[in-house]
């Protein structure tokens, strides 16, 4: 329960990310971003990290919502 | 249609085992009639304009409507099951089984039924292999057969590949592959430059061979390249059956009715009398002929049969083999940071074969994805945080993504009849096996022995068994019960009447079965008209 509805994003922001994804104006927002290796290392650790306090964060708000 | 209608060969079905089937019977100077539901979505398909993929995400105002489909079909939602990599323009393959084919599944079972023109063929993956003689043996397929078959098969299909493990029997006579792109070429050359299988488990890894043109040939183009391919063909390069069905279909001894579902089939006589109703008005319809071929697809051929007087009536359960599935979506750690240039397809890059050294039945079978046309949000929706930092990080590991397809040796579960109908299908129930064999010991040994490749395992998905969407072995061959099938796959009872798909099966190897199905199905078109051996 905890990890299907209320860490992960939800349809609805899914389905907004999505038509986002598919505007040619927005393609730049969803290209392959590049730092080199310890560059994206380093930058895939820290936002896996922030990330996840952030969805621990809008727990509530979303239980709030529901 | 009126019930005196005599044909001399029917097909039931135009997926792989029946285009294929219909082939050979024309080539062997019969007359057929195939007849198939034969769903189809050319209007979408033809929109989709014939450039790359990161061309068109640039200059295609229209994208949506391909790329997440008219009512958003396009958008995953809920748990990943079976067909979750069919996009809005390949969604019609199952859109009419599912209306229409009443099937309960049990708990963990997620299956993909299809009456669909070219059926489950249409949304094949074109990864190409070859059982060995003792796999073949242990299916109840005559080695002999198969292995000729399939020569003539790749040359009918058009194929690409090098010389390997996979497509063992094919020799050197396969036109050279499609390129690999940066992501599998990385991984590929770190396999060979590290020493080989040193532990009791061994890997095989390769290129994997395709059913996809590296070559141009009559009416089809070589692989462009686009990264299209869970979306369009227009240049016909990945095998379809409906470019077979396309290439008879102006033989004059060659018919196909469309719209037309067989619900059942019974002995008159000599004949074989098939009945089944139009889907769209609902209307009953009959037919005879001297010989049938049912190639319905495993589970399509059962339903059929269970419903049919005098052959399934006593029926209630038949076994179904299924090879367990999962996918592990992997980082390719060594390539973190490094922008993928080259241009690429979006079919599986590499083959793998792993198995227990002593143990051959042990055999896992890999493909291996990179992963970009199938777009990030899908990939944003499996993190667990907010979409904009989730969109980030997809960003950042996209082009060292590898998805890698695992498939196990089949095993058994079950079709239950749940009810029959005089003027309809019948309505089944399909059931995973009770007791799912453990494989986690081999498949830990693979996980490391791919860690040693740089291949980190961010998750595992599990769409629930029958979601490889690799089904055979409801009718054995030579096995007891209420139908029966002979060692020529012909129907006990019943000599004009053939099964031409995966149903007689007995095993169901690891490695995929679309090629072999399609040998199957030629050379019993061949016993059918009398022409074998």
């Amino acid at each position: 329960m905890l990890k299907s509805r209320l860490l992960y994003p939800t349809d609805e922001e899914v389905a907004r990310l999505a038509r986002m994804e598919c505007d040619p104006g927005s393609v730049n927002r969803f290209t392959p971003i590049s730092f080199g290796f310890l560059g994206n290392l380093v930058a895939v650790i820290l936002t896996g990290c922030v990330g996840l306090i952030a969805a621990l964060i809008l727990v509530p708000v979303r239980l709030f919502r529901r | 249609m009126n019930d005196s209608e005599l044909h001399e060969y029917v097909v039931v079905g135009s997926g792989p085992g029946g285009a294929i089937a219909a082939h050979r019977l024309l080539e062997l100077g019969k007359k057929v009639l195939l007849i198939d539901v034969g769903d189809d979505d050319p209007d979408l398909r033809g929109k989709i304009p014939d450039l790359p993929f990161e061309k068109l995400r640039t200059t295609d105002g229209n994208q949506r409507e391909y790329f997440l489909g008219s009512a958003e079909e396009g958008i995953p939602r809920g748990r990943v099951r079976v067909g979750a990599h069919l996009t809005p323009p390949r969604q019609f393959v199952r859109r009419r089984a599912d209306r229409i084919l009443s099937t309960e599944l049990s708990g963990d079972t997620s299956i993909m039924q299809s009456l669909a023109l070219g059926g489950l063929g249409a949304a094949w993956g074109a990864g190409i292999a070859t059982y060995s003689d003792a796999e073949l043996a242990a299916a109840g397929l005559d080695p002999g057969l198969i292995n000729s078959a399939y020569h003539e098969v790749i040359t009918r299909i058009g194929a690409s590949g090098v010389p390997c493990e996979m497509i063992s029997k094919l020799g050197n006579r396969i036109p050279r592959p499609l390129p690999l792109d940066d992501n599998a070429e990385s991984v590929l050359s770190r396999f060979r430059s590290l020493p080989k299988n040193s532990s009791e488990h061994e890997l095989e890894l390769g290129p994997y061979p395709l059913a996809a043109l590296s070559e141009s040939r009559e009416g089809r183009e070589k692989q462009p390249l686009h990264d299209m391919d869970f979306y369009s063909d227009s240049r016909r390069s990945v095998f379809r059956p409906r470019y077979i069905l396309d290439e008879i279909s102006s033989h004059p001894q060659f018919s196909i009715r469309r719209g037309l579902l067989v619900t059942s089939i019974k002995r008159a006589g000599s004949l074989m009398e098939l009945k089944g109703v139009h889907v769209d008005g609902g209307e009953v319809w009959k037919l005879s002929a001297r010989r049938v071929i049912l190639a319905a697809g495993a589970i399509g051929t059962a339903r059929i049969l269970m419903n049919s007087p005098g052959l399934g009536e006593n029926s209630g359960i038949q076994p179904l083999l299924s090879n367990p599935y999962r996918y592990w979506v992997m980082l390719n750690y060594p390539r973190l940071g490094k922008r993928s240039e080259k241009p690429r397809h979006s079919l599986a890059q590499l083959y793998g074969l792993f198995r227990h050294r002593d143990k051959p039945d042990s055999e896992v079978s890999l493909s291996f994805y990179s992963y970009r046309s199938l777009l990030l949000f899908k990939l944003v929706r499996e993190f667990p945080m907010p979409t904009q930092i989730g969109l980030f990080l997809a960003r950042l590991i996209v082009d060292s993504l590898v998805i890698v397809g695992v498939h196990e040796r089949g095993t058994e579960g079950r079709i239950r009849l749940i009810r029959r109908s005089e003027n309809g299908p019948a309505e089944i129930r399909i059931e995973a096996p009770t007791e799912i064999e453990t494989t986690n010991l081999q498949l830990k040994s693979l996980a490391r022995r791919l860690r040693g490749l740089g291949l980190v395992r961010l998750a595992e998905v599990d769409p629930g068994w029958g979601s490889s969407i690799h089904y055979a072995g409801t009718i054995p061959a030579g096995r007891a019960g209420v139908i029966r099938v002979g060692s020529e796959f012909q129907v006990e009872g019943c000599p004009g009447l053939f099964i031409g798909d995966s149903s007689p099966w007995k095993v169901l190897p690891a490695r995929g079965l679309t090629l072999t199905l399609m040998a199957h199905a030629r050379s019993v078109a061949e016993m059918a008209a009398g022409e074998s051996r």
